[in-house]
């Protein structure tokens, strides 16, 4: 098998293609929401693997990259509760969650 | 009173403020309309009085001054006395440096215009006829203009063109000038047109603001070539202003003599003067003029405006003197525009129409007058025409408003029985006009005539033309006296019944304007004249304005009595001794007139006044059958001059069609090619929008999927 972060790398990436996937062809909103959530986080542990791996602070890796992690989990906690109240908003509006109902703004 | 020069076009101005403002509002009653209008007109007149005693008691007082804005000549035998005040700078442009076709080349010349007025002789009289004259228009328009809609407004119109035409005597320089020249056309647009939904001439169907247009584009023409010549000007001398321009060329005198630049700058200036003051070929937008109500006629289309032109080349007479071939070119254009006008006005049935070719006729006189040098006497006919003209274009609206507002002379007959003042004094201004002797216009048509065949620039063909033009004179106005007052009414009934003479504020203007026509003469009665009656020199319009208008420099004139004028004149265009020779010969005819000569002068100019009065009686008098038969015989030539020759018709071929073609097919290359352009890439912004509105579905997952296929393409082609 191939070493730790090429091993998290491959995850990350086959979780961020599944959220990608998840996102366009999913109509469920809160199935896209969590699909969003899943492509963060495949971003997140890319960001947190590539940190551990690389030289620096006395072997234990450079911490940039978790902090980077920190403020990607940060902008997901902002982002979830702005999409739940659009979704909540669809609903009431509609009476469903399904997206392609929202299709107003357009020429 | 002289520094206050400037009272005197302001206060019609204010007079005009008040009127228009107050009248817009709806807060003025008719009553109170005239009433402004006349106090602040009558009040440049005194004005004018005022600047005229503080003028003639010498200009001593204000010489030497410490007040910088002065410019003072008191009056020598080498320069006319002046007085000249600088309001404000008006135009200070700063030094430039100017090509100046002058004996030094290149000239740096400080450009400053400055709003600044002028008074000399010359400007007095033109203020004291405009103001006067003008005065006593806005006097009879009270009666004549009674009940008509817009009254404020004529009146307003009316200060208005008093301010402008006396910024255009007062101004000093021909940027203030031109700034009266315009403002006078314009208000002369405003008038003709005031009855400006009103048809006029049946005929053609054209409305007054048709014919006020024609008079505002004719004169656009005119003023093209004015404009040309003021800048030529600039270029020149770096200097508008009449005295310095003057001094300049009398101070280079043998330079500038006969150059072809200062005949240039002479002939585009009349270009401008021809349109003004109506002649040749600009002639035509005159007798339509005659649209506008019939005070307007009298006083901008016969007494003062058209007259602006005559005024202009007065005051530019340095200029002229030097410039021998612009003088040849005005004589020849006043002495065409003479004999062409009259010809035309002995055809009109419309009364105005009569009296408007007889204006532009009398103005080739004074342009005659003008271009064989005798600028005195061309100033003095300005005078005496305004006042017996303006006397007939009033006794004219007097007939006009009592006989239902008809101009055709044809409803006329028979109108002295009813109304006595108005036909005594169109009678005797009409004896003036023809020339009956000692009258004013005797005094000054005649001059002119004398002069044409005496002056060195004139030529006895010349004076046959204008005299065969005084014969013409004579027979349409002894024809329009005829057919207006005497015979048998033709009027229809209900016209007839109501006839009467028309009220006292208009028959009194009549009385004084007939006086004023009679006396204004011995101002000026010409040497001729008074050698005859054995008086001796009592000359007092030539005494005053003649140091204003004289020739200075090598073309000082024979009839100078210096003979070295004349001589040096000779030497400067140095072309043999005929020329000379005939120099010699005029000093003769000019200082000791022979008096067979001038009995003789006499005797045809009163055989011309007969002649016509003869022909017109003949024709005209008893019951007007020998004119029908006439008439008859004469179909075809009545017909051409009663059509003003088809002038109008050629200029509609020759000019105004081939313009309306050329705007026309500038009109479709804007529609078409410009347009077409613009729209053209405005459809092809529209069609791309229409494609790519198609990508915009509103659906979130396809945004997502262009997102994400964009973002793979990006990564792809970084790292490629």
């Amino acid at each position: 098998m191939t070493d730790a972060p090429s091993a998290a790398l491959l995850l990350s990436s086959l979780l961020f293609a599944v959220g990608a996937f998840g996102v366009l062809t999913r109509r469920g909103a809160i199935t896209i929401l969590m699909c969003i959530e899943i492509m963060l986080n495949s971003a997140n542990l890319a960001l947190i693997s590539v940190s551990r791996a690389l030289p620096g602070n006395g072997g234990s890796g450079l911490v940039d990259g978790q902090v980077m992690a920190l403020f990607v989990l940060a902008i997901a906690a902002a982002e979830a509760a702005v999409g739940l109240a659009i979704v909540i908003a669809l609903f009431r509006l509609k009476g469903s969650t399904d997206i392609d109902l929202a299709r107003l703004l357009k020429w | 009173m002289l520094p206050y020069l400037i009272l005197i076009p302001l206060a019609p101005l204010a007079g005009f403020l008040l009127v228009g403002l107050l009248g817009s509002w709806g807060l003025l009653e008719d009553k109170w309309a005239h009433r402004i209008a006349v106090t602040f007109s009558a009040l440049s007149f005194v004005f004018t009085l005022a600047v005229l005693t503080d003028f003639t008691g010498g200009l001593e007082k204000y010489a030497g001054g410490a007040d910088t804005s002065y410019e003072v000549v008191v009056g020598s035998e080498h320069e006319a006395a002046r007085f000249e005040v600088t309001y404000w700078e008006w135009l200070p442009l700063g030094k430039a440096n100017l090509r100046g076709w002058g004996p030094e080349h290149r000239l740096t010349a400080n450009l400053s215009f400055g709003w600044t007025f002028a008074v000399d002789a010359l400007t007095l009289v033109m203020l004291l006829v405009v103001s006067g004259i003008g005065t006593l228009i806005h006097v009879y328009s009270i009666g004549y203009m009674a009940g008509e809609r817009g009254y404020y407004r004529f009146f307003c119109y009316l200060n208005l063109f008093m301010a402008m035409m006396l910024t255009l005597i007062l101004g000093a320089n021909i940027l203030v000038m031109f700034v009266g020249w315009e403002g006078v056309g314009l208000c002369s647009y405003l008038l003709i047109g005031f009855y400006y939904d009103q048809v006029f001439d049946k005929e053609s169907g054209l409305t007054c603001a048709d014919a006020g247009r024609k008079a505002f584009i004719t004169n656009r023409i005119g003023d093209f070539g004015f404009l040309l010549g003021a800048l030529l000007l600039i270029v020149t001398f770096g200097t508008l202003d009449f005295s310095e321009i003057s001094a300049a060329i009398n101070g280079a005198s043998a330079f500038w003599y006969g150059s072809a630049l200062l005949t240039g700058i002479g002939v585009l200036l009349f270009v401008g003067a021809t349109g003004k003051s109506a002649q040749v070929p600009l002639y035509v937008w005159l007798p339509d003029a005659m649209a506008g109500p019939t005070p307007v006629s009298a006083l901008i289309h016969a007494a003062t405006m058209v007259t602006a032109g005559v005024y202009m080349l007065a005051r530019m007479s340095a200029l002229y003197w030097h410039a021998p071939g612009a003088m040849f070119v005005v004589a020849v254009v006043g002495c065409l525009t003479a004999v062409f006008a009259a010809t035309m006005g002995m055809a009109q049935y419309d009364i105005k129409k009569v009296l408007a070719y007889s204006t532009v006729s009398q103005l080739g006189y004074m342009f005659l007058g003008a271009g064989v040098g005798a600028f005195v006497a061309a100033v003095f006919h300005l005078v005496t025409h305004a006042f017996f003209k303006a006397c007939l274009f009033l006794g004219s609206g007097s007939v006009i408003a009592r006989c239902g507002h008809s101009n055709d002379m044809r409803l006329y007959g028979g109108l002295k029985k009813w109304m006595p003042v108005t036909y005594l004094t169109f009678l005797v201004a009409t004896l003036a006009i023809t020339g009956f002797p000692l009258l004013s216009g005797f005094m000054s048509k005649d001059e002119i005539l004398a002069r044409s065949l005496f002056s060195y620039r004139g030529s006895f063909w010349l004076w046959l033309m204008g005299t065969l033009g005084a014969v013409m004179t004579s027979f349409y106005m002894f024809r329009a006296v005829w057919m207006t007052f005497h015979g048998e009414n033709r009027s229809p009934d209900h016209v007839r019944e109501q006839l009467k003479e028309s009220p006292r504020v208009m028959t009194g203007v009549l009385v004084v304007l007939a006086i004023g026509a009679v006396l204004v003469g011995f101002l000026g009665v010409p040497g001729g004249v008074s050698n005859l009656l054995g008086l001796g020199d009592i000359n007092w319009f030539e005494h005053q304005l003649h140091p204003v208008v004289a020739a200075r420099g090598v073309v000082a004139m024979a009839s100078d009595g210096g003979g070295h004028g004349a001589a040096a004149e000779h030497a400067a265009t140095g072309n043999g001794d005929e020329h000379g020779a005939a120099v010699e010969v005029i000093r003769e005819g000019m200082e000791h007139p022979a008096l067979s000569t001038e009995w003789g002068l006499f005797g045809v100019a009163l055989l011309v006044f007969l002649v016509g009065l003869a022909m017109a009686s003949w024709a005209y008098g008893g019951l007007g059958q020998r004119a029908q038969r006439l008439g008859e015989i004469l179909a075809y030539p009545r017909r051409v001059l009663h059509r003003k020759w088809f002038v109008d018709e050629v200029y509609q071929r020759l000019v105004i069609g081939p313009f309306w073609a050329l705007s026309r097919l500038f009109d479709g290359s804007d529609r078409r090619v410009v347009d077409g352009a613009v729209n053209l890439s405005a459809a092809a912004s529209e069609l791309s929008g229409q494609v790519i509105k198609l990508f915009q579905t509103g659906i979130v997952r396809h945004y997502a999927l262009w997102l994400l296929s964009g973002t793979v393409m990006v990564i792809w082609l970084m790292t490629r």
